[in-house]
């Protein structure tokens, strides 16, 4: 069997051109690219089906020789075609509806959105992070012994902002036993020196308020350490 | 029980035929919830039924082979006696029984709980009427993919389900879905293209399409190795996306955690397998004598330990348990890696094994969700209070991190067997890896009951967030907000009673070990011997071939 090479070459192209269409954001551009190389795919089935013009009926004489072509083959593409346009059809559903959401919040694109889980890891912001160990600085990541007293720039807390902050957000029963002094000089948030930019200068309160829980539970529960 | 060989005829096909009409019918009833959920169980039970019948027949008589609308060779005539079937063949022998009946069990428990939990919990305004016919079609890509005999059947049942996948993902269509869904139709429409790729490739090799015929050619001596190890490679990739292999696996903890738990559930227990399925009979039947056993060596070891790496890192527990899901599949790789009859047992066993395990964990993060209002770490607390619960996380929980005397400890014990029997260095690196990701997945499921369970709500960072709005269950403000709900705390029996369900099959795969492990044994002893499925779909008598399993 002789290959048509003007027809691999085109299908190699209609795939680069299909593969290079697939890495844009746009689901649309992504949908072109898949059709593109859909087609290809067919184009190659095509391909390998044999010669042209020959009937797909057993028996056919062509040039007095018998010849057939492959009806197996082109039953693939039909087959491979209506299903390729049953999925555009449900991806072009799914931008008209990406487009609607994005409508309603002002931004009307149909670009597909980061995953929160992927933003969270980069962004590595105090109150969108996992599981954070207290000991992560939340702009470099770093550990520090006292990387939770800064909000998401960077900026010191005081006492009172970072109570605040650690009974919603933090991770409780991931502190750092080492950092039980720390905690100390800050859990009482009505403490009169709390109010100071920096935590440091606090007074050490009497550990006697509902919230000393955090600095003195056991860490035994499943932490990253346990 | 006796099953006749007479009955396999209209069995075969019964496992495709009877949802797909059941979908049909649903779709005519869509305004009346009753009669769809009527004809959706009456659907998948009886495919059970079938399948359970086509167990004990093909243990009784061997692998079973039809074609489709009579076009074997008899129809053809003397001149095509060689040449096996012309027509589309359905092939049945134990791994496909067995997989039948696994899959349809974990379908009728799903849906069971998808009726009980009433899909979105309560939302009026969710088109819940296409999701029967929708898992109806699911039911028939899954079940027509593992009796399919030839590799272009394989592709359409693969689009079958993933079709209906696409759908189940994003029904309610909030924003997150669509983004999940989104990302899941391209990745899964690149690897069938991947796949259709390799089946233009094969056809070309080989002139057939029928996996039988096609294992003869490629097996006969006439293809160069490369060739062979080019089509396989290609194959490999498209099902490996499919199986969520690593490096192909980044796609499954974006997409799975974000549909109902019941979808989420029956993903996990059957779309992953269902590419493991496909990598066993390419493995084994198209390419035998373990050309790539070193590739799927190293992909499974990395696949194991990432995945569960991922799974430490993370806190809502659908994401976790979607990686630990991705890093079990690295166990099933490395049994079909090893090429011998007893790690394809191994890794048979752990396949049925996982498909039973994982759904049943789903189903109680959905139970979970709804006792809570949440599925997150950071805001779940005193689950304890309620024992039906924790009982039913525990027992799937310790299985699948391989606790004696649990199915996952026989399942693990039996592919480190078969990788020290290997006896290779990187068998042995296999084995370590194994029980190292066994360990940390027992941390991580650990770590799930520590901090649900016995850790106090008010203890919990965000645990008084959770009772404001439960974003796992509704994520629009359309939706019914936590406090709304009458139902809170309350766990309905109807989602209850299959998950009960659920953990009693998992723990019966542990009382019936022996037998089951008996079974999976034949099962890898067809698998093995690629002439027993020659045999029975082209009539040939078995001659070993020139590249032969080992």
């Amino acid at each position: 069997m002789s290959i048509n090479l003007p027809l691999v070459v085109v299908l190699g192209g209609i795939i680069a051109c299909g593969a290079y269409l697939l890495m844009d954001r746009s689901l649309i551009k992504m949908l072109l690219g898949l059709m593109l190389v859909g087609n290809a795919v067919n184009v190659l089935i095509l391909v390998i089906a044999g010669d042209s013009g020959s009937p797909p009926i057993r028996g056919q004489q062509v040039d007095g020789r018998p010849v057939d072509a492959d009806p197996l083959a082109q039953a693939m593409i039909l087959t491979a075609i209506v299903i390729m346009m049953g999925v555009a059809a449900f991806v072009l559903a799914l931008v008209y509806r990406l487009f609607v959401l994005n409508r309603d919040e002002g931004d009307d694109d149909d670009d597909l959105e980061d995953d929160p889980e992927d933003v969270k890891i980069l962004t590595g912001s105090l109150d969108t992070a996992g599981d954070r160990d207290r000991s992560d600085d939340p702009v470099t990541l770093a550990d520090t012994t006292a990387g939770d007293l800064f909000d998401d720039e960077g900026h010191p807390l005081t006492p009172a902002q970072f109570e605040a902050l650690h009974r919603t957000v933090i991770e409780t029963d991931l502190l750092m036993t080492d950092d039980e002094d720390v905690v100390d000089e800050l859990h009482s948030p009505d403490d009169p020196d709390s109010d100071s930019d920096n935590y440091a200068v606090c007074d050490l309160p009497s550990p006697d308020d509902e919230h000393d829980d955090y600095s003195t539970k056991p860490r035994d529960e499943g932490g990253f350490d346990a | 029980m006796t099953v006749p060989v007479s009955w396999f005829p209209v069995l075969i096909v019964m496992p495709t035929l009877v949802p797909l009409i059941g979908a049909a019918l649903t779709l005519v009833a869509a305004r009346s919830p009753r009669v769809q959920r009527v004809v959706t169980v009456a659907a998948i039970s009886t495919t059970l039924a079938a399948s359970l019948l086509m167990l004990f027949g093909v243990s009784k008589h061997g692998t079973q082979a039809i074609a489709v609308g009579g076009w074997d060779n008899t129809v053809a005539g003397e001149r095509h006696k060689r040449l096996g079937p012309l027509g589309i063949t359905l092939v049945v022998d134990h791994l496909s029984a067995m997989m039948l009946v696994v899959s349809t069990t974990v379908l009728l428990c799903v849906i069971l709980y998808a009726i009980g939990q009433g899909l979105r919990d309560g939302t009026e305004a969710q088109p819940v009427s296409i999701f029967q016919p929708t898992y109806l079609i699911l039911c028939a890509g899954v079940c027509n993919a593992f009796v399919a005999g030839d590799l272009f059947n394989l592709y359409v049942s693969f689009e079958v389900l993933l079709t209906a996948s696409y759908v189940l993902l994003t029904v309610g269509a909030s924003a997150d879905r669509v983004r999940a869904g989104a990302m899941y139709v391209m990745v899964s429409m690149v690897s069938s293209l991947i796949f259709l790729l390799g089946i233009a490739l094969a056809y070309s090799t080989t002139g057939t399409l029928n996996l039988a015929q096609m294992a003869v050619r490629l097996n006969d001596g006439t293809i160069p190795d490369g060739t062979r190890n080019a089509l396989y490679a290609v194959l490999l990739v498209a099902f490996g996306i499919k199986a969520a292999i690593f490096p192909l696996s980044t796609w499954l903890p974006d997409s799975y955690p974000t549909a109902p738990a019941p979808v989420t559930a029956v993903f996990a227990g059957l779309l992953t397998k269902v590419g493991v399925y496909a990598i066993i009979r390419a493995h084994t039947l198209l390419f035998p004598g373990g050309s790539m056993d070193s590739v799927l060596m190293v992909a499974g070891l990395l696949t194991m330990l990432i995945g569960i790496a991922g799974a430490i890192a993370q806190s809502d527990i659908k994401r976790l348990l979607s990686f630990t899901l991705v890093s079990h599949i690295g166990y099933m790789v490395f049994g079909i890696a090893l090429s011998s009859k007893i790690g394809m047992a191994a890794a048979i066993y752990y396949v049925a094994h996982h498909i039973l395990v994982q759904t049943t964990l789903f189903l109680v993060v959905g139970l979970i969700e709804r006792q809570a209002g949440s599925a997150s770490l950071r805001r779940l607390g005193g689950l304890i209070a309620s024992p039906v619960l924790a009982v039913l996380y525990l027992i799937p929980a310790l299985n699948l991190g391989g606790i004696p005397p649990f199915s996952g400890f026989i399942g693990k014990v039996a592919l480190l067997q078969a990788g020290a029997g290997d006896g290779s260095a990187l068998a042995w690196t296999l084995v370590v890896g194994g029980l190292v990701t066994s360990l940390l997945t027992l941390y991580v499921v650990a770590r799930i009951w520590t901090k649900a369970f016995w850790r106090a709500r008010a203890d919990a960072p965000e645990g008084a967030l959770s009772d404001e709005r439960p974003s796992a269950l509704m994520d629009e403000s359309t939706d019914i907000s936590f406090s709304d709900r009458d139902d809170v705390g309350s766990m309905p029996v109807g989602m209850v009673i299959p998950t009960v369900v659920m953990v009693a099959v998992g723990l019966a795969m542990t009382i019936w070990a022996g037998p089951i492990m008996n079974y999976a044994d034949r099962a890898a002893a067809d698998v093995v011997n690629p002439h027993v499925y020659i045999h029975a779909v082209t009539g040939t008598p078995a001659a070993p071939s020139a590249k032969g399993g080992r």
